[in-house]
């Protein structure tokens, strides 16, 4: 008894079973609905892409870690996590290739260059999407996103955003049953058209189209559109269609007009069978996941609800060229901007990202609505039709500024100190 | 709404291993090691030499100055020796290395009972100085200077800390089980010496029976004070979050209780000075807690001062594989690396844990489970990794001397950072910084 010796440490003595691996692997099995529910709607195109992203974000990780000489920590389940979300933001037609460069430039550039786990600014997958977005426009501009398989709107009309008048029509001439045997457009591995979000940000030529002749734009934006075109050719400044600015607004007409029931397909939205990034679709699975972290403690509910709840309520009252065609103060569909898009990951598990975000309820707050100002002024006048990528990274920027000026109060001190 | 701070974390209190064992006396040993630094404040000065024959409650050491307590014999005996050993503080102190005579004679005019009621305010406040008392939750203040307010600060509102929130501990529910009046008579005691005009005690909501106890006594002996039965939180105890809970008054940042009119005692502070001031007998033993899944017969002992953990430890059983011995709980307490220490008068309990972890530190995840748990409203995180990359001047500004180190944001931490460690290092450095400060600007004036 006398002689030994006890192991010596400062207090406390007792913590809590919670390591940043377990959080890192519950958001992972968080996230597992949704990599199924992206299996299940987009194929196994989503599988690879989901394998090529964790995979190359974690030997990154591995050989940054062995290059700077320090523990290699990809058992934390962190790099899963950049990998897995980073696929989630990317369209299934996206090149492998290209997947894997995007993973390597999260965790390299922005987890790694930053000095790893905690020290990154944004957040690594969103900055992976925006490099793509970036480098290879054709695969990260909004319009040539693919057409979901084996859904309803498979058999909508094909459109894309230059020369699809042309296959438009084509499509449109054919017969019921030719249909039925051609397979949306052959030509493509997958077919692509205008995610939701893109048709509803109609405005610019096509709408003044519409302004211009209400009348023959009812029976068929086409015409219309001709008119007006001819209209420009007469007043000296003549444009090409492949030009036209707010060209897909015609593509949402084209479908009105083909009664194909589109923008009123809210379930479609919310299991997920609509075109768009592959781990972004399904709201109800990321609903599911969203709400295991945040009855984990993960996710602070803060989050979620003011940013979803800011774009809910600023699509709704903000003036804009709604689908409906008429700007008007509160006139908006706020549920339309809600369940489309990439909101719900954005929400519940991008700005939700510990180390990016801010640590007070009042810091979360702030950024939380922030963001959601963000994404409704980028979908509703903004030149992309999606804002949650930036919205997100913006208010990563910002971040350790919030955590500057809401510090909580010291106990003791009358007024909130700031340094 | 129930009444309570902002911050604060439940972990699982452990309190089943020892609180329903009933305080049984400890045995006492033949040699027996008296430290004079018991208390926060300046060591006691020796008043005995090597060689003298003492009795129980005699002065061995007496007060270093207006902040320092007195130390007496536990025992009836001889001082043996008068030289440093081994302290739970870190470092080596002079211990008063007494011989146990095995006769356990009190002094001359102690342990006789006295009429408190005659005595006055002052007389009482004698009693406690002389009878050598100190906060005895764990902090060791001595207790005559809390009663002592300098001119300007009066005291409206006594509590007793009756809310034991560390968990494993178990002696202040024992006590206040077992000796609810003299906890009663002693808040009576400081009521009456600092005029207080009115008196609570706090106590956790995790101990009904306890508080119902006091309660009826309270009524019984027509005792004007209100029990708080308070939200089972950590750290409910700490005497600014209990001010806070209980008078919903904020201690300044820097101050003390006295600054918002308040006195807090630890319900065995209570119970010593009732000991003290009607018995005439200075404070030589107290309850300890041995427990955690290292002691074999744990329970709640009545332990002389000065007798050795590891003599008790031989006595009460420990298993083999036991790696850690904290004084106190398991959220503020010191780790021992040796059992060759004394009890002294604020240990609250003697925790032994097997197998207890050594834990890998990580990178802050910034999760913010740190700020949203600090009953300080401080931001832990952030004077962590100021302290690991020594920046201590930004520690300064980041408010590091409001830390109470209790230990919630170290305790929650998914990175396992050692916070708590970081801000105790920084409070050294700070505290060097501004005697270097202060010192080249006295020389700066004296050119």
């Amino acid at each position: 008894m006398a002689d030994t010796k006890f192991l010596i440490s400062t207090s406390p003595h007792i913590k809590s079973e919670e390591t940043t691996a377990r959080i890192m692997w519950t958001v992972v099995i968080a996230l597992l609905p949704a990599a199924v529910a992206a299996v299940v709607v987009f194929g196994q195109d989503a599988l690879w892409l989901m394998v090529t992203c964790i995979l190359a974000s974690v030997l990154t990780e591995a050989i940054i870690q062995k290059l700077r000489g320090v523990p290699v920590t990809i058992a934390d389940g962190s790099a899963v996590v950049t990998g897995l979300l980073l696929a989630f933001v990317l369209a299934p037609t996206v090149p492998l290739y290209v997947a894997a460069t995007g993973a390597i430039v999260a965790i390299g550039v922005a987890k790694h260059a930053f000095g790893g786990l905690g020290c990154n600014i944004w957040n690594p997958a969103l900055i992976g999407r925006a490099f793509i977005v970036a480098a290879w426009a054709a695969y990260g501009v909004m319009p040539a996103w693919p057409i979901v398989q084996n859904s309803s709107m498979t058999e909508a009309p094909f459109v894309s955003i230059t020369g699809e008048l042309v296959k438009q029509k084509a499509w449109d001439e054919k017969s019921a049953a030719e249909k039925e045997k051609v397979p949306a457009v052959p030509t493509f591995k997958a077919t692509t058209r205008a995610t939701p979000l893109n048709m509803a940000q109609g405005k610019g030529d096509i709408n003044e189209a519409k302004k211009k002749y209400p009348e023959v734009a009812k029976k068929n934006i086409n015409e219309a559109v001709d008119l007006y075109l001819a209209d420009l050719a007469k007043a000296g400044q003549p444009k090409e269609k492949s030009q036209l600015q707010g060209g897909l607004s015609v593509a949402i007409e084209a479908y009105r007009n083909a009664d194909a029931p589109i923008m009123n397909n809210y379930y479609d939205f919310i299991v997920g069978k609509m075109p768009g990034c592959i781990g972004e679709t399904s709201k109800l699975v990321l609903l599911l996941g969203g709400l295991l972290l945040i009855m984990y403690g993960y996710v602070n509910w803060r989050m979620p609800l003011g940013y979803i709840g800011t774009v809910v309520l600023l699509t709704w009252a903000l003036p804009s060229y709604t689908m409906n065609g008429a700007p008007g103060w509160f006139q908006g569909n706020p549920f339309f901007h809600m369940v489309t898009g990439g909101l719900f990951l954005g929400a519940f598990f991008m700005a939700t990202d510990m180390v990016t975000s801010p640590m007070t309820n009042k810091g979360i707050w702030i950024f939380a609505i922030g963001a959601g100002l963000i994404v409704a002024l980028v979908r509703l006048y903004g030149g992309y039709p999606e804002g949650v990528c930036y919205s997100i990274l913006l208010m990563n920027t910002v971040a350790p500024l919030i955590d500057r000026y809401t510090k909580p109060k010291t106990f003791g001190t009358v007024q909130k100190k700031t340094a | 709404m129930a009444k309570t701070f902002c911050g604060g974390i439940h972990p699982h209190d452990y309190k089943e291993i020892s609180k329903d064992k009933a305080t049984t006396t400890a045995p006492i040993p033949e040699v027996l090691y008296v430290p004079v630094a018991q208390h926060i404040g300046a060591p006691a000065k020796p008043v005995v030499k090597k060689g003298d024959v003492v009795k129980r409650g005699q002065l061995l050491a007496e007060p270093g100055g207006f902040v320092s307590a007195s130390v007496h014999a536990p025992v009836s005996g001889t001082v043996k020796a008068i030289e440093p050993h081994p302290h739970i503080f870190g470092t080596p102190v002079i211990n008063i290395v007494i011989d146990n005579d095995g006769k356990d004679e009190w002094a001359e005019g102690l342990n006789v009972e006295r009429d408190i009621e005659a005595m006055d305010a002052a007389a009482l406040k004698k009693a406690i100085s002389d009878a050598g008392l100190v906060g005895m939750g764990g902090a060791t203040f001595p207790t005559h200077v809390k009663l002592s307010p300098p001119p300007g600060k009066t005291i409206d509102t006594v509590i007793l800390n009756g809310v034991e929130c560390e968990p494993y501990l178990t002696s202040d529910y024992r006590l206040m089980l077992e000796s609810p009046e003299s906890i009663l008579r002693g808040l009576q005691i400081f009521v009456k010496i600092t005029g207080a005009k009115q008196a609570f005690i706090g106590i956790e909501a995790n101990k009904p029976d306890a508080a119902a106890i006091m309660e009826k006594k309270a009524k019984e002996l027509n005792i004007n004070a209100r029990v708080e039965l308070l939200p089972v939180k950590y750290p409910q105890g700490a005497e600014k979050q209990l001010i806070k809970a209980i008078l919903d008054r904020e201690v300044p940042s820097g101050g003390l209780p006295m600054d918002v009119n308040a006195l807090v005692q630890n319900v065995g502070t209570a119970h010593a000075a009732y000991e003290a001031a009607r018995f005439n007998k200075p404070l030589t033993e107290r309850i300890v807690s041995f427990t955690g899944d290292g002691v074999n017969t744990p329970g709640n002992y009545l332990c002389r001062i000065g007798t050795r953990i590891s003599f008790l430890l031989e006595k009460f059983g420990m298993a083999s594989d036991t790696n850690k011995l904290i004084l106190g709980g398991p959220m503020m307490g010191l780790a021992q690396f040796t059992a060759e220490i004394p009890i002294i008068k604020g240990t609250s309990g003697v925790l032994l844990l097997r197998n207890a972890p050594k834990w890998e530190e990580g990178p802050c995840i910034r999760c913010g489970k740190c700020v949203q748990g600090c009953p300080a409203g401080i931001v832990p995180s952030t004077l962590s990794i100021l302290g690991e990359q020594r920046r201590f001047d930004a520690m300064e500004e980041n408010n590091v001397f409001d830390c109470i180190e209790c230990g919630v944001c170290t305790y929650q931490c998914p990175a396992k950072r050692r916070i708590v460690q970081y801000i105790k290092l920084g409070k050294a450095e700070v505290t060097a910084i501004r005697k270097a400060r202060e010192a080249k600007a006295a020389a700066a004036q004296n050119k």
